[in-house]
């Protein structure tokens, strides 16, 4: 203890002679940082500043003031953009909620059997499911389109949904079941103690005390059904099946074939990310803290 | 002890053996298994039916399929002819007639190997770095400030960030962002995704700087993990920064960077959307942007080789089996080398 407290006296000695140098140089580091933060930042949002303004020119502001504001704002641009993507907006919201809750539901079930119940081969069916992450989806493109034919799924939303589902529960149930394993076992002990059964300790304890990874899986969900475009594409083949990935992409190369500009295509992305923006909005803060619950690491 | 449903003894000798042997492990006041059973809860299987059945249809089956059918020749989308390891050798040595040119397939494993070693150390060293400044940096307001904006990018659909630079910043034409860069410069405009020469690096540094998103809010998460007094200890010992970084920061993170490793390289061997919607794999024939993922697909979808695209995606998955357990036998030993 005497030791210490001499270097502590020594270090404060010197400290106070070095205290300014000390500042400088802390002033100069935070410069620094915040710059290269500030540069990575510009780098990273600049692409999609540009995507907003261009959305309001028509072809000739474009030609002759690419990168920033002009007037007027051509809002003319989003009508044109909404009237060729709206049909596909209810298409997506099927899929994409239907692949979301169905996503949620097996995973949840699935990884509360792996952490709550005793049953035979236990370990060796995680490893089992596990194993599944390392197969690409690029080895089984082609039986499971084969696969979707037979079944009469071509053309069908369950065709969709139904594989992107399956496909999803390896790594969810990998992330849920180390998320579900760390939730207190006291407190299943007292709802068992209090007479409630599997379920309801399932619905009514372990979802509630989930709630910030089952959201942070949602939105993972919920982004990748509403962006999926390769297997969508093959699977759903007539126009009013289409979901909005396709419709925007289509837009876009028919609009510029006509038109020869992107005012209107780029208007059509920003409506496409709009509920992306709302359901973000709304789950941001438990998708966050989800994110961050040390779940994703191996 | 409600759950007594249908056991015979012998069954529950075996179960209490078990039970005995697992019970000294689990001191532990997690969920993770009910410590007073002392017999199988049959019930689980009736909570795992739904994955159970998912799975065998969609991701157990196909796979299967897939092989046996990389031993036939078929031109229609059922089993052909057996023909043993014809269309191996034929993905490995020729394959003129299917794209255009011979070691198409060797082509696309080297361009995909580029993709991925660049995309891999690039984006997570740079991801890293942020999360690093994020996490030194002294002003609480500003950086969750900063934190808030590196996520917005990722409610940008992934199809609509690669049009943006398809038509915007790697645009072709002489107002596109980067060719009014160079122009100022006096540099031609470029061709970027329609340049031969210059389309698969165009590829890898679309959505440069890699940064945003959730990868950045996971390392940042486990750099505000570790422990404030193993830090300030070490600062007393008059640690530099770097040093901190590589003997601190990066062990007591291995399990991210692992997570992110694993999900690469298993992703990136994977992934075609770029050639499948702008570049199919050229331009040229001579593959300038080909990757295993468009081959396998092209092969099956435009040419009907179904028995060689199921052959060449055997490969392309013994390649990625190999690859994970690589990675996963080199970041386990660096994680126990520095627990000892």
């Amino acid at each position: 203890m005497v030791e210490n407290e001499s270097m502590e006296s020594v270090v404060s000695e010197t400290a106070v002679a070095k205290v300014h140098h000390g500042r400088v140089k802390r002033i100069v580091c935070q410069t620094i940082l915040h710059f290269i933060l500030i540069l990575t930042l510009f780098l990273t949002l600049y692409p999609l500043f540009l995507l907003v303004i261009k959305s309001f020119k028509d072809i000739p502001q474009d030609q002759m003031d690419p990168f920033s504001f002009t007037w007027p704002l051509h809002f003319g641009n989003y009508r044109t953009a909404w009237l060729n993507v709206k049909d596909y907006i209810g298409n997506s919201f099927i899929i994409t909620i239907i692949q979301t809750l169905g996503t949620l539901l097996v995973a949840a079930l699935t990884s509360f059997a792996f952490v709550r119940f005793r049953f035979p081969l236990k370990n060796v069916i995680f490893m089992a499911f596990l194993s599944l992450i390392m197969i690409p989806g690029t080895l089984t493109l082609v039986s499971q389109y084969i696969l979707i034919n037979n079944l009469g799924f071509v053309n069908q939303y369950a065709g969709v949904y139904l594989p992107a589902i399956a496909g999803s529960i390896p790594m969810n149930v990998f992330l849920l079941r180390s998320f579900f394993g760390g939730v207190n076992a006291e407190l299943f002990d007292a709802a068992k103690i209090d007479g409630a059964g599997d379920l309801r300790t399932f619905w009514s304890i372990m979802l509630p005390l989930s709630l910030p990874i089952m959201l942070t899986v949602a939105m993972t969900t919920f982004m990748g059904a509403w962006n999926e475009y390769v297997w969508t594409r093959l699977v759903l083949l007539s126009d009013s099946k289409h979901t909005i990935a396709i419709g925007v992409y289509s837009f876009t190369n028919n609009y510029y074939q006509m038109t020869g500009g992107y005012g209107a295509p780029f208007a059509a992305y920003i409506i496409s990310a709009v509920p992306l923006v709302i359901v973000f909005a709304l789950t941001s803060k438990q998708f966050i803290k989800g994110l961050t619950s040390g779940a994703f690491k191996m | 002890m409600n759950n007594t449903t249908n056991f015979d003894s012998e069954l529950e000798q075996v179960n209490s053996l078990s039970e005995s042997r697992s019970e000294s492990g689990n001191g532990g006041g997690n969920a993770f298994v009910a410590r007073k059973k002392k017999k199988y809860q049959w019930q689980a299987f009736l909570w795992l039916a739904p994955a159970f059945i998912l799975l065998l249809v969609f991701c157990y089956y196909p796979p299967i399929y897939s092989i046996i059918m990389s031993f036939t020749d078929t031109n229609s989308p059922v089993l052909g002819q057996w023909v043993g390891i014809d269309n191996y050798i034929k993905a490995l040595t020729d394959m003129y007639d299917v794209a255009g040119e011979k070691y198409m397939f060797w082509i696309s494993m080297k361009n995909v190997i580029i993709c991925i070693v660049v995309g891999l150390i690039g984006g997570n060293a740079l991801t890293f770095i942020m999360a690093e400044l994020l996490n030194d940096c002294r002003s609480l307001r500003a950086s969750s400030a900063y934190r808030f904006l590196f996520i917005v990018p990722m409610v940008v659909p992934g199809l609509v960030g690669m049009l943006i630079w398809q038509n915007i910043v790697f645009s072709a034409a002489s107002n596109g962002l980067l060719n009014s860069i160079l122009g100022i410069f006096g540099v031609e405009p470029q061709g970027f995704y329609a340049d031969e020469g210059q389309a698969l690096w165009s590829i890898i540094l679309t959505g440069f700087p890699w940064v945003g998103g959730a990868s950045l809010l996971i390392y940042l998460a486990g750099l505000q993990g570790i422990n404030s007094e193993m830090v300030e200890a070490a600062k007393l010992d008059g640690i530099t920064v770097l040093k901190r970084v590589f003997f601190i920061d990066l062990p007591c993170i291995s399990g991210q960077l692992k997570y992110f490793l694993v999900t690469g390289i298993i992703g990136g061997f994977q992934a075609y959307t770029w050639q499948l919607i702008f570049t199919h794999g050229g331009p040229g024939t001579h593959g300038a942007t080909m990757v295993p993922g468009y081959l396998i697909y092209d092969t099956a979808f435009t040419d009907r080789q179904y028995g060689l695209s199921a052959a060449m995606g055997v490969i392309l998955f013994l390649i990625t089996l190999a690859l994970t357990i690589v990675n996963m036998r080199m970041t386990r030993n660096v994680q126990t080398e520095e627990q000892q």
